[in-house]
């Protein structure tokens, strides 16, 4: 009796609950006139940005929202090429001046009209507050001089050839002069205002970001009404929300569930190459046992690219042997799309170099690439190198991997946000692996004040080179963004891992 | 009142260490610069960030500063979000005490008719189903049934939305992913006191006189074997707090769970002692008020 009663009240309370009818907010109403498909789009993070302010921010799940509330000067297109945003034209006045023509008749989403003062006041922002993240970027700015209302100068300090993608990373967002200075920082960001297509209408912290059409945005009339960003942790969470048609976009899924998200009717799964490549950094320093090239040799040839890529990744990755991957400046292509794998020459190698018990490494990873590196030790074992594994949670990854106190192996995924032959600079002097060769930093410290872009281009190939042949970095392959697509909508991902929000469209 | 005025004052020192062992918890764990600054910023750059955050400042003067901050109510700004601590804790709380609230009425609700209906048919089928249900449910980790409730009530059979936290439906699959291993615990214990308080002469007394079977139950045996149930509460609702983290990850659940994880994993320190403290506060009045219910429940027991 007592459980039958029981059942009985939860039975109510479910109807009364389901009777209650309370308004989906993810569902605008659309009474009156004919929907066209273009109400709403729904994207699924797993994160929440952390910050309206873009020149304060480091994390790509935050730009990816960012950028479509702010304009910058240029931008790049998916595939990585320069083009016009808020310029129009753009060409060196000496080594260290640039001018760039602004488009005219441009409002933010106030109203104020955009002139040269807004670049002039946003890029000296971030380019001189030390306490703003994206400082370090640029600081290379020396000042910016406004020629007349709709023309500005940015010099910088020393010849800088890599301005250009520094002003198209979502960091270089252009804000309003003088509404931001009349309110301050504070009031301006809980209510911030830019010149891209959609506008800022409400943040609801760790449930979701709303942007909303920006009827007078300068290029064109955006085709969403309104974009909502949201934020859902869990993986399965993401993909069951994409089955349910919670989502139209579930970025970040596992790999375990592209299957059934292809198998689903209604979804399916987009790849694209994203800048984060995975490699194996290996210490050079005295008394490190991979201070001999032999065992580093031995470990690259020894390491099977594509059975990890193939059996851990499902083939989304591609193998590489540099960080510089096609769409980055410098870039050598001849060292992408190809790895090395001989496990029989490796054995050689090793005991040519006089290893007869084999050698044993130490490997430091992050929780994120556990199971990658745990695989690569099944290889490194078969040639006879033991390699022991010290997993690191990743805040202490990050900061013992600064102080030089991991192992002398470090696996990592490494990214490349100014799309430049300069990341490989993390192993110019002073770096993690003590990794040392006069020739490369002659080669570094050339490229980062050449102006002569096939120089420099040809400069950075040469260090490529250069690393390929010594191995400071094994490298094993560039990964790709895998997302999660609902059918009535057609969306490639690009490589900088940005949702420009209007590139997507209903499918035909 | 004198017991009401000591328990509050121990309260500051009890604070005070806490603080102090958060501190330095999250100053060894890591360092927020790092993670802060883009991929490709050099050793210069952070020897300049870390300057302007002040975080090159010995351990102890770095925590004298929080410690004197705090006790004027400015509890610090978070790095990553680059807002008060305090605010973004505050304006995320409701939310998480709504769940952990909602899972304890989900307790509530299955435990006590379950554990009586166990107690009253001790021995029979119906008692071995209950302990056994309460085994399992003890079992299972939270983010399993969250991540199965999700598979069979939203995805094969979508009754209820997969996350978030919009509407009461909302609330259905996250309330009881958090509440059943609660109800588990309680359906023992209910059982357990009712057993103890139907073996009292003041029971059978009441049978022997001829009262109704349902009055002995609801009247005498109901409400004596509360207390212990009670205290359970009590002790319980912090860690209702702490599973919300798991289940609020899970559903979505825009708590102080989910702020709580990504402040360790970024070393965000105001964010993270902001949170502990927030939790070690509400724990404290939780455990202040259970002592209150004891005596409305039981005038027997008395504070001195």
């Amino acid at each position: 009796m007592k459980k039958l009663s029981f059942l009985s009240i939860l039975l109510i309370t479910v109807l009364l609950i389901s009777a209650c009818s309370f308004s989906d907010p993810d569902e605008p109403s659309t009474e009156g006139e004919e929907a066209s498909g273009y109400e709403l789009i729904t994207v699924a993070n797993p994160a929440d940005i952390t910050t309206l302010d873009p020149h304060n921010n480091s994390v790509i799940t935050t730009s990816a929202v960012l950028v479509n509330m702010y304009s910058k000067l240029i931008q790049r297109d998916a595939s990585g090429e320069i083009i016009p945003d808020l310029a129009t034209n753009w060409e060196k006045v000496d080594d260290v001046t640039w001018e760039f023509e602004l488009e005219e008749d441009v409002t933010f989403h106030n109203g104020d009209a955009f002139t040269a003062e807004d670049v002039k006041f946003s890029l000296e922002r971030v380019a001189t507050d030390t306490t703003l993240q994206q400082n370090s970027t640029f600081r290379e700015i020396d000042h910016v001089e406004v020629v007349d209302e709709h023309t500005v100068r940015v010099v910088t300090g020393e010849p800088d050839p890599q301005l250009l993608s520094r002003l198209s990373t979502p960091a270089a967002s252009i804000l309003p002069a003088n509404h931001f200075e009349e309110v301050g920082a504070d009031e301006f960001f809980d209510n911030p205002v830019g010149t891209g297509p959609y506008q800022f209408s409400a943040w609801e912290r760790d449930d979701h970001v709303e942007l909303v059409k920006y009827e007078d945005y300068f290029v064109e009339e955006p085709k969403w009404e309104t974009v909502h960003f949201a934020v859902v942790p869990e993986d399965s969470t993401r993909v069951s929300e994409l089955l349910t048609d919670g989502v139209d976009v579930a970025f970040n899924i596992p790999t375990a569930d592209m299957e059934r998200i292809d198998e689903n009717e209604g979804t399916h799964v987009a790849l694209a190459p994203i800048q984060r490549v995975i490699q194996l950094w290996l210490s050079t320093e005295e008394g490190a046992t991979t201070a001999d090239p032999a065992v580093r040799e031995a470990i690259d040839l020894a390491i099977d690219n594509q059975v990890i890529i193939d059996e851990i990744l499902l083939g989304s990755a591609t193998a590489t042997r540099t960080h510089v991957t096609p769409g980055n400046f410098g870039a050598d292509e001849s060292l992408y799309d190809t790895y090395l794998y001989d496990p029989e020459r490796a054995k050689e190698i090793l005991a040519e170099a006089g290893y007869k018990d084999g050698v044993t490494v130490e490997i430091s990873v992050n929780n994120y690439y556990t199971e990658m590196a745990e695989v690569v030790v099944g290889m490194l074992d078969e040639v006879g190198i033991t390699a022991d594994i010290e997993l690191i949670e990743q805040s202490q990854f990050a900061d013992r991997l600064f102080n030089e106190d991991l192992d002398e192996g470090v696996f990592v995924g490494w990214g490349n946000d100014m799309f430049d032959g300069s990341i490989l600079e993390l192993f110019k002097e002073d770096n993690v692996t003590s990794y040392s060769n006069e020739e490369v930093e002659a080669l570094l410290d050339e490229a980062a004040y050449n102006m002569n872009e096939e120089e420099r281009a040809a400069q950075y190939q040469e260090v490529q080179q250069i690393f390929a042949e010594e191995r400071p970095v094994v490298y094993l392959f560039q990964l790709e963004g895998r997302y999660g697509v609902n059918d009535r909508i057609d969306y490639t991902p690009r490589l900088d891992e940005l949702y420009y929000v209007d590139e997507i469209t209903l499918s035909e | 009142m004198g017991y009401l005025k000591r328990s509050l004052l121990q309260i500051i020192p009890s604070l005070l260490i806490l603080t102090l062992i958060v501190f330095a918890l999250v100053y060894v764990a890591g360092d927020p610069v790092s993670q802060m600054l883009p991929e490709n910023a050099t050793a210069e750059d952070r020897a300049i960030l870390t300057e302007a955050l002040g975080l090159d400042e010995p351990f102890h003067i770095q925590y004298l500063q929080y410690l004197g901050d705090m006790i004027r109510g400015d509890f610090g700004t978070s790095y990553q979000y680059q807002e008060p601590a305090l605010e973004l804790v505050t304006e995320r709380l409701a939310a998480t005490l709504t769940l952990s609230l909602m899972a304890l009425s989900v307790a509530i609700f299955i435990s006590i008719p379950l554990g009586i209906l166990a107690a009253l048919k001790r021995n029979t089928v119906i008692d071995f189903l209950v302990s056994g249900i309460s085994v399992v449910g003890k079992a299972m980790p939270n983010f399993w049934i969250g991540i199965m409730l999700i598979l069979f009530f939203a995805v094969m059979f979508p009754i209820f939305p997969v996350s978030g936290a919009d509407s009461p439906l909302h609330f259905v699959l996250p309330s009881i992913t958090l509440g059943v291993a609660l109800a588990a615990e309680m359906t023992r214990l209910v059982r357990a006191s009712v057993l103890e308080v139907i073996e009292q002469e003041y029971v059978q007394t009441a049978r022997s006189k001829g009262q109704m079977e349902s009055i002995v139950i609801g009247k005498h045996v109901f409400l004596n074997s509360l207390i212990p149930v009670v205290t359970i509460i009590g002790l319980q609702f912090p860690q209702l707090i702490g599973g919300a983290i798991v289940v609020e990850t899970v559903f979505s659940w825009p708590g102080i769970g989910r702020l709580l994880l990504t402040a360790i994993e970024t070393s965000d320190m105001a964010v993270v002692q902001a949170i502990v403290f927030v939790i070690a506060l509400i724990t404290i009045v939780v455990n202040l008020v259970t002592d209150i219910i004891y005596r409305v429940l039981d005038p027997r027991i008395k504070y001195n």
